[in-house]
């Protein structure tokens, strides 16, 4: 796919510049029908170049979010570089720190030492709707290697969803909401860029290349802008707050300690693989047995969450509170039934 | 300038009827400030009639300036409604069990083919008959699932059969017990233009509402009349799921077509631009023949074609070891269907069906339509003399030495 990236890119610039020529000749004297959206976008958001490592670009883009020089990018390699370099979208250079880590978004705030940048406002993305037109500004594969502005693609808002991947086969940390888009954006430094809508207002920051758990190809996403604001408001509440440096470490998160509720199933873990969940086996008098499950049902989801095999059910289950009903949804012969079920505290 | 999200069945029709074309993605606007609000809420609608006189007003100066905003807002709010309109007849589908998928190296030995063996997401599938049929991709289907799943629009769950599969073209046939459903509207082959908007939506990305793309079709005839192309996205997100146009009409099912022999390799094209949809006139004729529960496999008629270019520009001296303008030749004894018929090598086949052929491409078109066990009209020339057969195409697997096709 990287191969073929930087043409398409330009490909597309050609296309829309062609387009837009058009439309300036034919429609409006003031040029094309984004050109407000592209300039606004193109003026905040930055190059970046700093250290590469193996597989990790050392270059990538970010979006300036406060008048006074700070900038928000995705957290990769390209910062653990001995230098950081900001490229304003004027051409001004500018050596960079890093003032704050985010490892579950993936996200790092930046500042330099400048004044008076346009900047964008974080409002929010919740007015989109899917097909909803969007323009990336990013700069992938450092096309725009001079002083110039970064490149813009045009697409619309595919959807929402939670974000399940993987970058280089490891489940990549951040879990939460993410837009979907049709603007190819799983591209070498476009991690960082920014995704606006028709008005050149924010709505998201377009994420580190990742392949997603679900479709196993790589995801064209961005992270919402509600997610970028939150992030900076809890850099803020703790100003200077750097988690410790932890390359090359192993993060480990600490396990719940919450108990984890009862069912009183037992499942056809015969090993395997990966099996998907079938009852064994329904204790008397338990929750599973108040439900109506029986043995040889096949368990499809449980509190709304899909479950495909044992284990998964195990991680669903773990999060059920005691005492609160859910529906559990269960495949019996060759019909889908949905049954209630109440956790109860686990037996001491 | 205030303005809301319209119901489809408020556009003024103009615009639902003309599909605009890709110069209308570069309409110039200032965009409305929306609300998020529901399209069935009486306010929407209110606010959207009220709308409608000054976008009438516009329509007539749809070049000037002043209506760029309104032609923006507007392509936004057909692809809403296209989406509207389409959405009751996607299904989800989920997989369960079967083989675990397994690594399959690049059979290039390229290295760089990705290998479709960890995604664990839903599929996609399309309301076919009121009566539960479901057309989908075979490419949702690799792992061979024990279980598999259909979620409708409306909630509902049930366990589908899966009937049969069409190698060929890639799609595969689901049944459900159920009535009722909701068939979506579908455009003939004939009414497809290159340049005509095309959207692509699937359940891939497991939120509640499928993702959608936008692009346009690129071509009405690829991959030797198999499928339509486009530039909508199209990947294992959307296999299976509907290509459609503007009024939310299903002009195919994607499905991964592409360099590779089967549905894993051809699934490698996805992202690069070109996308690829069975037209609905197809998934019509195949789903005839899929109900009876049978796979459908590539025809193949048991002939080694001479496949050279006929050189241009010779003289009368030159050597005439050239292969004939009017047919290709055949340069090995023939086996199976095409021996039976009493072909031999030498023969020249003019006409498959009575179509000329005297191209590999015009071949490939011909059979391309075809899988095994349909019959084929062969008209072939044969010193001099002009000859016709009927000959049954048969699958590869009839060509195989019976140790390779024994149980496994």
């Amino acid at each position: 796919m990287s191969g073929k990236g930087p043409f398409l890119t330009l490909a597309f610039v050609a296309l829309c510049g062609a387009a837009l020529a058009v439309a300036s000749a034919d429609v409006s004297p003031a040029g094309g029908p984004f050109d407000a959206a592209i300039e606004k976008a193109q003026q905040r958001v930055v190059k970046l170049y700093g250290g590469s490592l193996g597989r990790e670009k050392g270059y990538g883009s970010g979006i300036v979010v406060s008048a006074d020089g700070k900038i928000v990018t995705a957290l990769s390699i390209l910062l653990e570089g001995r230098t950081l370099r900001v490229v304003l979208p004027d051409g001004r250079r500018f050596p960079a720190r890093i003032v704050a880590r985010d490892r579950h978004r993936q996200l790092a705030l930046l500042q330099i030492d400048a004044f008076g940048l346009p900047c964008f406002e974080l409002k929010g993305s919740v007015h989109l709707r899917p097909g909803d037109w969007l323009i990336a500004a990013a700069n992938p594969f450092k096309v725009a290697d001079g002083p110039e502005p970064v490149s813009v693609s045009l697409g619309v808002l595919s959807g929402r969803t939670r974000l399940a991947a993987r970058r280089h086969a490891q489940d990549f940390p951040y879990t939460g909401p993410v837009l979907l888009t049709d603007v190819i954006v799983a591209t070498a430094g476009s991690a960082g860029g920014a995704l606006v809508d028709a008005d050149g207002n924010l709505v998201g920051l377009i994420g580190k290349a990742v392949t997603s758990k679900q479709t196993n190809t790589w995801l064209n996403y961005a992270l919402p802008v509600e997610e970028v604001a939150a992030f900076l408001r809890e850099s803020s509440a703790e100003p200077g707050r750097e988690e410790p440096k932890t390359v090359g470490a192993k993060i480990i998160f600490a396990l719940p300690v919450a108990p984890r509720p009862n069912l009183g199933i037992r499942l056809f873990d015969v090993g395997g693989r990966q099996p998907p969940p079938y009852v064994e086996r329904v204790r008397p008098d338990s929750p599973a047995w108040h439900a109506g499950l029986r043995p040889n049902d096949l368990i499809l989801s449980i509190d709304g969450q899909q479950v495909v095999t044992c284990a998964d059910l195990r991680k669903a289950v773990n999060k059920l509170r005691p005492g609160r009903p859910v529906p559990l949804v269960i495949k019996r012969r060759e019909e889908v039934v949905t049954l209630e079920l109440t956790p109860e505290e686990p037996s001491p | 300038m205030k303005c809301a999200p319209v119901n489809s069945t408020e556009l003024p029709h103009k615009h639902s009827e003309v599909p605009l074309r890709r110069h209308g993605r570069h309409g110039r606007a200032t965009r409305c400030a929306s609300t998020p609000q529901s399209f069935r809420s009486t306010l929407a609608v209110i606010t959207a009639l009220a709308c409608i006189p000054s976008l009438a007003a516009q329509d007539g100066d749809a070049v000037g300036t002043g209506s760029q905003p309104l032609l923006r807002q507007h392509q936004q709010q057909v692809f809403r409604a296209a989406l509207r309109a389409v959405r009751p007849s996607i299904v989800r589908i989920d997989t369960i069990g079967g083989a675990q998928p397994v690594g399959r190296a690049s059979p290039a030995g390229g290295g760089g083919a990705p290998v479709f063996r960890q995604a664990d997401g839903p599929t996609t599938g399309l309301i076919w008959s009121a009566d539960g049929y479901i057309i989908t991709s075979s490419f949702n289907f690799i792992r061979d699932p024990s279980i598999i799943t259909v979620t409708l629009h409306d909630g509902r769950r049930f366990v589908a059969k899966l009937i049969a599969r069409d190698r060929p073209a890639r799609l595969a046939l689901l049944k459900i017990e159920a009535r009722g459903l909701p068939v979506p509207r579908l455009l003939a082959r004939e009414q497809l233009r290159p340049g005509q908007w095309a959207l692509a939506a699937g359940c891939g990305h497991g939120s509640d509402s499928p993702a959608v793309s936008v692009g346009i079709v690129s071509a009405v005839d690829r991959m030797s009349g198999l499928a339509v192309q486009t530039d909508a996205k199209v990947s294992p997100a959307n296999y299976g799921g509907p290509l459609f146009d503007l009024e939310g009409r299903v002009i195919g099912v994607c499905v991964p077509m592409g360099p590779g022999e089967d549905e894993i390799a051809d699934a490698q094209w996805y992202d690069s631009g070109i996308g690829f949809a069975v037209d609905t006139d197809l998934v019509r004729s195949r789903v005839q023949r899929l109900k009876h529960g049978r796979d459908l496999q590539r025809g193949l008629m048991g002939v080694s074609l001479d496949t050279r270019a006929p050189v241009v520009g010779l003289t009368p001296k030159d050597p005439v070891d050239q292969p004939p303008t009017d047919g290709m030749r055949i340069d090995a004894e023939p086996r199976g269907p095409a021996a039976d018929a009493g072909l031999r090598a030498g023969d020249v086949i003019t006409r498959l069906d009575g179509i000329p052929v005297t191209r590999l491409p015009d071949l490939r078109r011909v059979l391309a339509r075809k899988v095994a066990g349909d019959p084929l009209a062969v008209t072939y020339r044969r010193s001099q003399k002009v000859r016709t057969a009927t000959l049954t195409l048969v699958s590869a697997e009839a060509f195989r030495k019976p140790a390779a096709t024994q149980p496994k």
